[in-house]
């Protein structure tokens, strides 16, 4: 019987709904290496909240919260995967949740809040990040957390 | 259509939830954790992942296959290797025992099996052979209030103790002087009678989240579902006539019904305001846990044959050996210590454990180890709490129940937990439909 019988079959890929920074080009394409179609996508049943002392937002469970609107990127590689876990930090954990894109329900894996005590309780302004706050998440954060090549 | 929410993304919720699904309904699962599966699921720790457990599966797990084919396509070979039944000790223990199943018809293979099984004198195979047959056959009649061990009495010791008390304790997870007769020959007539392949051993080739939650959510959600995992639930109340209402995170969902899919210790605290002895009787529920140490080495001497996945140890202290080999050549042994009460620290059944598996093969020192123990792996599958489970309503209300815990006259496995979710749909259908 041949061995790799017992080889774990090889990971799939994902579809991946980003809610914040990596919703930007420049920010995704620092994270990831492979090319990704991507289309806006809406969630329901969470909130997207300030960070303190952070530009970028937190995924929190909001069961009656209005739907949000975000960017998934479709079938993203497994080792693109492992580059945004290491990327979004212990304090995020990867989960399934149900989007909707063009009005057609998927699943998708989106990075969901763990460390809760650093959260503020006031929505996050995607204008406002637009404006002033990527070009600087662009200069800290994402330089910081950028994965090794 | 009705809105459902089900509560707890084990095997059990997870079922449930797609099975309602297909038939049109609008499913929220939540769960408190971030990884589904429950008490079957994947880890991840330092970059690593691996099960939180063994769960070998049988040929005999017909809903939990049916479901798997469903998910993975007709061809599942992707996800499961199914292999004929083979019980081998693993290399140099003091008894070794070796029962390999023949590709003949249904029970002529058990049959075959024993009387060929190494490790055992003519005169024992003969008792074995004799005793399986009347089992089997129902002609040997058992009492509701017997223990395994009261069972298997007359047997002489090596079967005994050498098959029949390690099998109990691998199928019900309860050592043989506590466990269920009743259960354990349910396990054996499904396992031997009907078909050969009821008795083949399936091996997964995905973790366990993935071989059956992670891709039922998907299915769910493609079905315009909605997931919410993160999330845990607070309680789970009647709402008016007909309804139920799901608090989470300190808000309050209305939903035409509910599934709790839970392990029976959080259906109390789920349901704070039940008057109908059901949280009351789940509470007193006892356990058993299970241990599984997992070791990495980065290369093993020979002596390990990757056509065997499954060996058994001689239970001091692990009782079952996996050897997997990782896409990165490092083999990994995962041992399982079933209904494991021990207090020792980790590093001391860390070391007990490895000592025992150098017993058997010449190792390498591991590269990586990892103990999970599951507190409340199962619940203790005796004759009296098999009697209180049975006892138990399916329903209040609209609110069902699902969970291995569910189905008293299976163990609690995986496919315990499967038929349970679809039970608990086909209930909630049925009432819908009426």
């Amino acid at each position: 019987m041949p061995e790799e019988n017992f080889v774990a079959a090889p990971p799939a890929t994902r579809h991946v709904f980003a809610y914040g920074s990596l919703m930007y080009p420049a920010v995704w394409s620092r994270v990831v290496r492979g090319q990704y179609r991507s289309q806006p996508a809406t969630v329901k049943g969470f909130r997207r909240v300030c960070v303190d002392g952070h530009e970028h937002p937190a995924l929190v469970v909001a069961p009656l919260a209005a739907p949000l609107t975000g960017v998934i990127y479709f079938d993203v590689g497994s080792d693109d995967l492992a580059r945004l876990d290491h990327f979004e930090t212990s304090n995020y954990a990867r989960v399934l949740i149900a989007a909707t894109v063009n009005g057609d329900a998927i699943a998708a894996e989106a990075y969901l809040a763990l460390n809760v005590e650093a959260l503020i309780d006031r929505d996050w302004d995607v204008a406002h990040f637009e404006q002033t706050g990527l070009s600087r998440f662009l200069a800290g954060y994402a330089t910081d957390n950028a994965p090794p090549a | 259509m009705m809105r459902i929410a089900v509560v707890g993304a084990g095997w059990a919720g997870c079922v449930a939830a797609l099975t309602l699904a297909r038939r049109g309904h609008a499913l929220t699962v939540f769960e408190a954790a971030r990884i589904a599966g429950g008490r079957a699921r994947r880890v991840e720790h330092n970059g690593r992942t691996f099960d939180n457990g063994q769960h070998l599966l049988l040929g005999a797990y017909q809903r939990t296959l049916a479901v798997i084919a469903s998910l993975h396509g007709r061809d599942d070979e992707s996800a499961l290797q199914r292999l004929p039944l083979l019980l081998q000790t693993a290399p140099r223990l003091r008894h070794e025992i070796l029962v390999r199943a023949p590709a003949l018809p249904a029970p002529l293979h058990l049959l075959v099996a024993l009387a060929c099984a190494r490790g055992l004198t003519i005169s024992e195979r003969a008792a074995t052979l004799r005793w399986a047959g009347l089992v089997l056959r129902g002609k040997s009649p058992v009492d509701e209030s017997w223990t395994v061990a009261e069972l298997i009495a007359a047997q002489p010791a090596a079967p005994r103790d050498l098959l029949w008390s390690p099998l109990c304790v691998a199928a019900l997870n309860t050592p043989a002087e506590n466990a269920s007769a009743t259960v354990f020959v349910e396990v054996l007539r499904r396992s031997f009678n009907g078909s050969t392949e009821n008795s083949s051993l399936v091996v997964p080739r995905a973790d366990l989240t993935e071989l059956l939650p992670a891709p039922a959510l998907r299915e769910v959600a493609t079905l315009g579902g909605e997931l919410c995992l993160g999330a845990p639930v607070e309680s789970v109340s009647r709402a008016g006539l007909a309804g139920a209402s799901v608090r989470v995170a300190g808000v309050e969902r209305r939903f035409d019904a509910a599934i709790i899919a839970t392990g029976p210790q959080h259906v109390a605290r789920l349901l704070p305001w039940d008057t109908s002895g059901l949280a009351t009787n789940l509470a007193s529920l006892r356990y058993e846990p299970i241990s599984t140490l997992h070791f990495e080495f980065a290369y093993v001497f020979p002596g390990v044959d990757p056509a065997v996945p499954m060996l058994m140890l001689d239970g001091d202290p692990g009782q079952w050996l996996f050897w997997h080999q990782l896409p990165n050549g490092h083999q990994r042994a995962s041992v399982v210590i079933s209904a494991h009460h021990r207090e020792e620290p980790e590093a001391a059944i860390a070391a007990a454990t490895l000592a025992q598996l150098q017993r058997s093969y010449q190792l390498p020192a591991p590269i990586w180890q990892r103990l999970i123990t599951e507190k409340r792996a199962t619940y203790a599958c005796t004759p009296v709490q098999r009697r209180l489970l049975q006892a138990l309503p399916a329903q209040i209300g609209c609110i069902y129940f699902a969970g291995d815990w569910c189905v008293p006259e299976l163990p609690a496995t995986l496919e315990s937990a499967v038929l349970s979710g679809e039970r608990a749909a086909a209930r909630l259908q049925g009432d819908f439909d009426a």
